[in-house]
Formats: C-alpha cells, structure tokens, sequence
C-alpha cells in the first residue's frame, strides 16, 4: 500500500457518512487493535495519524468507495505541484480566444458525458492565465523543441491534507485543509466535484456554519518578524 | 536556524535518489500523511519579477514543500502568478552546482574554496585596473552593497555595473531629468483607484501578472477603467484593452509629442500645475542628461508638426485614436496611471521616450494624486533597491551619488572610513562597454581583463553576444569569473565557476518597483558546497587584505569588511563556519542605511522590516517612535519632505527650485529599420512561463511543459506567402547572427504582417545572437525590441 493510497483512505473514512470515530481519551473507548501489516488496505483506517496524537479510530470504508476516492485525490494531486498550488490545465486553451472563455465552462462548472470541467473555488479573477497554465505546451511543434529541455526539478510537493476528525459519530467532519483559494466548498464537494469526495447534502449552502478548520491554521499565516512584533506600520490612508 | 544539517543532507540524498519517482505534473505523487510534521512558514519575497509579490515559504526538514500568497502582503493581497506558485521548485534542479570549478587544460575540474579565493586575489594583483565585476537587479541589496564596497572602496576602479543597464538605465535617466532623482513618485496604490490604465509598449498580463489583474479584477467589482495599450503586436494584455493602438516600432516618441500637441491646441494642459511645478528644458545639440533650459514657447513650437496626420502617417495609428488617447488627457477627472517596462526602456531613445511620458502626466496634470500617475515598472526583484539605490553602476555611488563629483566621494570615504582619494573619480566600463572591452584583444585596447558576474547570465542576454560575449573565446589573457547555481550559456564560457546559494538559502533584501524594501531569512541549506554571494566578495576581499593589499584596508588599517555582532564583537564572516554566526545582512544593511539619506531615501532600522511585509521610502521615524512609509512622494498631502501647505514639491529638482522638467524630445528614427534584404521587424521579449534567461524556470516542470521552447510569431499573411506553418522550422537572420526556430502563426502574441517576436529564455535558441547592440546615448541601454530580420523556410 502506498502512502497515496493512505491518505485517499483516510480521507475517504473522514468523508463516508456515518462513519463512526471516537474520540481518544473516552472511558469507553476500546483497546487499541493490533495494527494490521503495513501492506493492509486498512492499515491506515486503525492506526493514530501520528505517534503522541490522540487516538481517533477509524472504521473500515467500502472498498470501492476507497478507490473512487483514491482515484479522485490521484488525478487532483497530479495537477499540481503541491497542495495549495493552482493546478495546471489539462486541455488545450489556445483556441479560446480570450481568457473569458474559461468562464463559460469553469464558472458555475459543467458537465457533457464523462467530462467535467469544475467551477472555480475561488472568487472571480479576471486573469486565469496568470496562475493556471497548460499541462502540456499549445505548440503544435513542442515536440521538435531543439535538443533535451534542462533537467526537472526535485521539488517534492506538501500534499498532506488529512485526514479530518470528528468529536463524535454524528458530528460533522473538519476540514482537513485550509480555506485560502478554496472559499466555493461545492467546486470540489458539490455535484460536479470530485467523485468521493461530493457531500451528502449540497443543499446546504453554508459549508462553515459546521464545518470547521481542523488544524486551526490562520490563512494569513505568520512570520518570525510578526511574532517578534515591532514599531512598523503602513501609512496612514489618505485617500482623497 | 533551528534544523539540523545532518537531518538536511540525509534529506536531500534521498530526495535526489528519489528523484525520478516524484515527478509532480503527471506519473506518481506522494500524498504524505504517515509523515505529520507540520510545514513551518515564514515570508519572503518572489524571486522572480520587480512586482515584489510576497510569498509564504513552507519548509519541512530543511526542503521547500509549498508557496501560498501572502495574505499581509499590500503588493500582492494573497495571490501569486504560475511563476511565483512554483517558485520553491527552483531551488531542487537535479544540476545544481555544488563545488568550485576552475578550468585546466579546457576542463572544468573541482576546486576548494581556498584555492577559488586564491585565483582570485592572483587575478587582481595581477591587474587590479582590469578588474571587474557583472552583477544584477537579482542581487540582494547587501550582495550589491558589498561588490560595490568592494570595487571603489577596495579597488578603486569602478568596474562595476549590473544587468539593470540592460533593463532600466533609461527609467532611471528618465526620472534624473525630470525630477532630479530616480524612482516612481506614486505606488501600486494607483492601480487601484485610477479611471485609465496606459500600457506603454507593456504586456504586464504576462510580464506583472500580479499588477495587472490587481487592476483588471476591479472589473469584476463593478468598477470601469479603461485600458489603453499602445504596443507593437497583440499581447495578452490586448485581449483586456478597450483600445489598441498599434504602432510603428520608435513612433511613440512621435505619438507622446502628439498627445501633448492636442493638450496645448485645446488649451486643456494643466496652466496651473505646469506654472507651479515645472519648467521646460530641451536637448542640446549632443544629448545629455540635463540638457538646457527651453521655455513654454520654444515647447509648443517644436510640438507643432506632430499633428495628427503626420503621426498616422509614420506610427500607423487612426489619428481617431490618437485623438481619443488625447481626450483622456485632457480630461482633468479621469485618474490616469501609465505603465511601462522595457518597450520603453530598451530603446536607443529610451531616456527620451521615459521622459515624454512623464511629460504628459505633468503637462496635463495628472499627477499627484492616487490614481494619477506615470509609473515604471522595473523588471528585476531589485533592480530598484540594488543597482538603482546601492548604485552599483559604473558612475554611481551609494545614495544617489556619483563618482565624478568630490564631495560624493568624500562623503563615501567618511562612511567607509577610507583615505581621501581612494574612490577613483573616473567612471569605469558601463555593461556594453565592459564586455565590448572584455572581448577585445589587450594589445588592442581591451583592458578589462577579468569579469566576476554574479546573479545573472550575461551569455544568453547580452545583445549581439557574438560581439559582446563570445569573442572571449581564444583570447588566453582573459578570465571569466561566474557565481551561479547552475550551468548557464554563462558558465560555458567560465574559467572559474563559484556555486551560489539562492533565494531563501540565503538572508536578503530586495527593493521592488513601488520603492518597497523586502527582508528575508535564510529557511533552508544550500546543497553542496554553495555558498552566499556575500559571503564570496567578503571572502575574495578577506584573501587581499591578508595578502597586504592596501585597499582592503580602511584607514585605520582595519579590514573594510569588518563585520561585528549584535554584542559588538567582531565575526571572522569570511570564514564560511563563521558567516552564520551573525547576521550579515543586517550588519551590512545598518552601514548602508545613512547612505539613502542625502536624496530622502530614508530607511528604517532592519528589524523594523523584518516585522513587517516591506515599507516604501521614505520610512520616517514618527514622534512615537513608529516608522512611517511614504506611499504618494512629492505630494504634500503624504510626503514628509513635502513643506506643510504645498501641494507638490519636487525637493530634487535640478533647477534648485522645487520644479520638474518637462522635456521636449523629438521623433528620431530608429538606428536600423527593415529594408530589401531584412524585411521584418524582431522584437524580443518574455513570456508568463519564464523569467529571463529560464535558468531556473525552465527546471519547473509545470512552467517548462507549458511553454517548453522559443518560437517565432509570425503574422498569418506573412506565413501566408513565405508557405509556413505552425510548426514549420524557420530561419530568422540579421546582419548579426541567424536561428532557425519554430514558427507559430496566431499564437499568444500577434504581430502586425511585417513583424516578428522571438522569446529569449530559450538557452538552446539564443536569439541575442541576432539583437543589436546599440544602445541610447543617455543611458547606455541597448534596444532589444527593434531591428530588421529576414525570415525563410528552414
């Protein structure tokens, strides 16, 4: 089992309806299993997420709902460089003929047959171009490009976005990531989201009314020079 | 630093033996979750463009993992571009280099340190006058600081000068001879309340991404502004424009003169502003920087034949527009705001051309006030805060000061605790004389006989290289000194080769576009043996002194680079154990800050900017003991230099009498135009994907396969009747050079029939071997958007 497969199945148990987590440090809650082998599909399901976290147990999921959700979170993570980059798009857009042409299908999203193309999960911006580009070059001649391309950089991406919790059975499930570029819940969780990852109930339209962070990472995140804090300040704003 | 180095190497050789396996765009990824360290963050600024953007750094066991915006960030409020979202990437090229090289018998074998020191000190006891150093708008301002310390405090020949030269040497003598001291006098700020965006010869859609759509999301508020963007070919910031006004490569000198025709004919300019606060002035008979007074009169009549005919009729653009882009002018309640880059700058007539632009802000009165401005865009993330402030240029010194003038010197001999008379009052070589000079015989003149570069990659941008960078080759005299991280088209040609940390592996500072000072710590290691840029003049000048050379020493005989702790003792920082044991920066950072004083540059203490996101000077001390940026200088309302009561003041002013200068510049035809034999205009420029020479992006895989090769722009009529293709190898030449490269016919850009553009990050495709060298007479910056070509079938 790889660790890919970890996640999608920790996500996947976070994610399933009624699945049933207990909360570590509860009188009844049972002795803890013996971990199965590393190469167990269910390793992950019954092993705490981190040496010295408190004990949240996770039940067994479907299988197949494993691997939908393990498929889903594959194809996101291959489309970008780490979790939180914009991911890069994986079709041609040169025959758009202007960047508001990503809109037609990327802003409420859109479905015809098998494809998908999702909505966007953050607010508007003008500019798509400017963050997102092609998996693979437009150029009709990219192939013939002149003698190797330099060698590829080592960077290994943070895709640890898991896995959420809950306080108890019926509670709601955190977030287990952050909310920076990602404020349209429904672009990933709605109908035309990932597969495994949709939510139950759409219907609902405030998502952080119970729903909360996990991590409790601030999405302005600090810096050493704000926790030494100091005399500096913008101008005051003096606009006409 | 908090992490453990033998935790990092062990780190980093997995990584490498990993390599193949971790691929981000496609194949395997690693979801980690059996891992839960936590990513720590800490801020520093982009590496890449001169917008400044900030980013958050996410670091876990000594690598970069994640980029996100920073959400504190004025600059760029959370968003990044391609670039900069994959900015932590470059850090990981399988090839960095990692030890000291030095060629023998043709090869490059490895070095120490020591002996790379050695060849060094040899090289300048063996010709101290021939020594120079090629340095960078990427420098950080204490890598600048210190080679600028280091050749006119240590070796008195002021061989040095930055790529800026080739970037922004003609915004800075734009802004000298209008308001007698360089840098923007508005910010960012004005993008986000002006009515009008001018894009001059710009396509910040792909160039200043962040900019841009910080402007063009405004749209999507509800709010109307109007982009004009006045180019040479279809960009995508085109595909914005409410107006495009397409013109004749070198006519918008013509179509300036024309707007402030038309400002004057319906007496719409400013009467009262221009009476105020500004004087004409026109060229003498040899251009110069200052040129000689003029009068409103002597103004208006050398205006008077750009007449809306005669301008359609050379720059091709529908006196209609031309008549609209004056409408606005002459409109005192739109909020105006230019944008230019390098279709201005890179110009033989780019000090004029600056200067025409704010020109027509100040004739016409837009200026001063938020939205109203005309603001250069630099290129480099400090261009500004390094070669412009630190003045590392060949005639400059620290502060806005300049070799040639006594009392400048004399003021940097005081700080630097030098003897009077050690800083030479002879400018040295600027870039295109210095590498002209470097590539000519000694017997024949060519007395530069060593060039250090640092952080750039002169063998890929320099125009005409085969002139001005290849001719090095066979000449056994001279020696080619290059810091980078990798092998470059620079590197190629190096007789020594010294392995430089990049970006977060080191502390910096930049400066960027909107006079915003950055600071940054050192998050991860440097792989190998990489080492600060810093740290490599200190130690190079360190090996001197120990020598006995005379100028690394101050006049109390004490080592130049002394550099002392917090506690006040002194830390060898020339030994590389010792670097870290203070912070340099800091140290090198606090000596330069009274520098910036004489032109009102004024900088905080560095700890204040490391407690914040940057500040833009001036950052005056307050009553209270805070520190406060400037956001809008010369205007009264927000200036402290600005006397209580006066609207505007430029406090610089050349004339001594609070005025700018309004310039008059003729129209004067560029140096080569397309003939029989090279039919076409070639432009060169960047695309969105990669940042200049694509050292580093072009290692990124997600920017590499979206645009994964140069190419050629043609017009579809002129592929057309040359029977090409998209896709079709073509064969651009010109008197200089030839490259055969693809074409791409109604790609991103689309030039007019008669025109050409060919990106140059292509380091297999070098298009400066066809670009042409000369170079405005003011600023000596080269013209890389203009000269004739012929294309065929290859």
């Amino acid at each position: 089992m790889t660790r890919l497969q970890s996640i999608a199945l920790t996500a996947a148990a976070a994610l399933v309806a009624g699945a049933t987590l207990l909360a570590a440090g509860t009188s009844d809650r049972p002795a803890a299993p013996t971990p199965p082998p590393a190469d167990s599909p269910t390793r992950m399901l019954t092993t705490p997420a981190a040496q010295g976290e408190p004990l949240i147990r996770r039940l067994p999921v479907l299988a197949d709902q494993e691997q939908v959700c393990l498929a889903s979170l594959k194809a996101r993570a291959e489309r970008r460089a780490y979790d939180g980059a914009p991911p890069v798009i994986p079709h041609d857009v040169e025959s758009f003929t202007h960047t508001k042409s990503c809109l037609d299908c990327h802003g409420a999203g859109f479905k015809m047959g098998a494809q998908v193309a999702r909505a966007m999960p953050h607010p508007y911006l003008a500019a798509c171009e400017q963050c997102h580009v092609t998996a693979e070059a437009p150029l009709a001649f990219a192939a013939r490009a002149a003698g190797p391309s330099l060698p590829s950089s080592t960077f290994e991406g943070r895709f640890r976005t898991g896995p959420s919790t809950r306080a108890w059975a019926e509670a709601p499930p955190t977030m287990p990531h952050g909310t920076l570029m990602r404020t349209n819940c429904l672009a990933c969780h709605g109908r035309l989201g990932w597969a495994g990852l949709q939510t139950s109930h759409p219907e609902r339209a405030n998502c952080i009314q119970c729903h909360v962070s996990q991590s409790g990472q601030p999405e302005g995140l600090s810096t050493r020079g704000d926790a030494i804090g100091g005399p500096a300040q913008n101008s005051r704003n003096l606009y006409r | 630093m908090t992490f453990d180095r033998r935790q990092f190497m062990a780190r980093t050789a997995m990584a490498a033996a990993a390599a193949a396996a971790t691929k981000m765009a496609r194949g395997d990824v690693s979801l980690d979750v059996l891992d839960s360290d936590e990513l720590t963050w800490d801020k520093a600024p982009c590496r890449f463009c001169g917008t400044g953007c900030h980013v958050m750094v996410g670091t876990r066991h000594g690598r970069v993992e994640a980029i996100r915006g920073d959400l504190k960030a004025d600059v760029n409020k959370g968003l990044l571009c391609a670039k900069g979202y994959h900015v932590g990437g470059i850090l990981y090229g399988p090839d960095r280099l990692k030890t000291p090289m030095l060629r023998r018998n043709g090869h490059l074998e490895p070095v120490t340190w020591d002996e790379a020191m050695d060849v060094i000190a040899d090289r300048i006891e063996g010709d101290q006058a021939g020594f120079a150093i090629y340095g960078s708008g990427q420098w950080t301002i204490p890598e600048g600081y210190a080679c600028q310390k280091f050749i006119k405090g240590g070796l008195s020949n002021n061989n040095i000068d930055p790529n800026a030269r080739l970037c922004m040497a003609s915004a800075v003598t734009g802004f000298l001879a209008t308001y007698g001291v360089d840098e923007p006098a508005g910010c960012y700020d004005d993008l986000d309340v002006c009515d009008v965006l001018i894009t001059w010869g710009n396509n910040p859609a792909e160039m200043h991404p962040v900019l841009f759509s910080r402007v063009m999301d405004r749209r999507s508020r509800g709010e109307k502004v109007e982009l004009f963007d006045l180019g040479t070919r279809r960009t995508r910031t085109t595909d914005f424009a409410d107006h495009y006004l397409n013109f004749t490569p070198q006519t918008d000198l013509a179509i300036a003169n024309c707007i402030a025709r038309e400002l004057i004919a319906r007496n719409a300019w400013d009467k009262d502003f221009v009476g105020r606060h500004c004087a004409f002035r026109k060229d003498t008979e040899k251009p110069s920087l200052f040129g000689e007074a003029s009068s409103f009169k002597e103004y208006a009549t050398s205006l008077d034949p750009y007449t809306f005919e005669y301008v359609e009729e050379i720059s091709g653009v529908p006196a209609e527009q031309l008549r609209l882009l004056a409408d606005r002018f002459c409109d005192p309640s739109k909020k105006i705001t230019s944008l230019w880059c390098m279709g201005v700058n890179q110009h033989t007539r780019g000090t004029a051309m600056n200067t025409l632009i704010h020109g027509l802000h100040l004739l016409s009165g837009h200026f001063g006030t938020p939205g109203d401005s005309p603001t250069s865009l630099t290129g480099q993330p400090s261009a500004c805060g390094t070669a412009r402030e630190v003045g590392t240029l060949a005639h400059a010194l620290p502060g806005g000061r300049i070799v040639k003038k006594e009392a400048h010197r004399a003021h940097c001999e005081d700080f630097w605790n030098l003897p009077r008379g050690r800083i030479n009052p002879k400018p040295g070589t600027h870039t295109i004389a210095m590498w002209d000079n470097f590539c000519t015989p000694t017997d024949e003149g060519g007395s530069v006989s060593t060039v250090w570069v640092q952080v750039t990659n002169p063998g890929q941008t320099l125009p005409n290289l085969e002139k001005l960078f290849r001719g090095k080759a066979g000449l056994e005299d001279k020696f080619l000194i290059v810091s980078d991280c990798y092998p470059t088209a620079t590197t190629e040609m190096a007789d020594l080769v010294l392995p430089s940390a990049m970006w977060v592996e080191k502390n910096g500072i930049f400066g960027n576009s909107e006079r915003r000072t950055q600071q940054w710590f050192r998050q991860v290691l440097p792989p190998g043996d990489a080492r600060d840029d810093t740290w490599q003049v200190i130690a190079a000048a360190r090996r001197l002194y120990d020598r006995g050379h005379e100028g690394m020493r101050d006049k109390d005989g004490d080592f130049i680079f002394t550099i002392r702790d917090q506690q006040g003792q002194e830390v060898p920082a020339w030994e590389w154990a010792h670097y870290y044991d203070t912070n340099v920066d800091r140290y090198l950072f606090e000596e330069y800050r009274p520098f910036a004083r004489m032109k009102h540059k004024d900088l905080a203490p560095y700890d204040v900017y490391v407690a914040s996101r940057g500040l833009r000077w001036p950052v005056v001390q307050q009553d209270d003991g805070s520190w406060r940026e400037t956001r809008f200088r010369f205007s009264g309302f927000d200036d402290p230099y600005v006397a209580d009561g006066e609207d505007i003041d430029f406090y610089h002013s050349k004339t001594g009498d609070g005025k700018a200068q309004i310039w008059f510049r003729p129209y004067v035809p560029p140096p080569e135009s397309p003939d029989t034999d090279y039919p076409f205009w070639l432009c060169t420029g960047r695309v969105l994907e990669h940042w200049h020479s694509g050292t580093m992006t072009g290692r990124i895989p997600q920017l590499q396969e979206s645009m994964p090769t140069a190419y050629v722009e043609l017009h579809a009529a002129d592929a057309g009747s040359l029977g090409v293709k998209s896709g079709d190898r073509v064969t651009v030449s010109t008197r200089r050079g030839e490259l055969t490269l693809p074409a791409w016919v109604d790609g991103r850009g689309q030039p007019p029939r008669g025109s050409i553009f060919v990106p140059f990050f292509d380091e297999r495709l070098l298009v400066n071997a066809l670009t042409l060298d000369a170079h405005d007479p003011i600023s000596k910056q080269p013209d890389y958007k203009k000269c004739a070509a012929n294309v065929r079938r290859a």
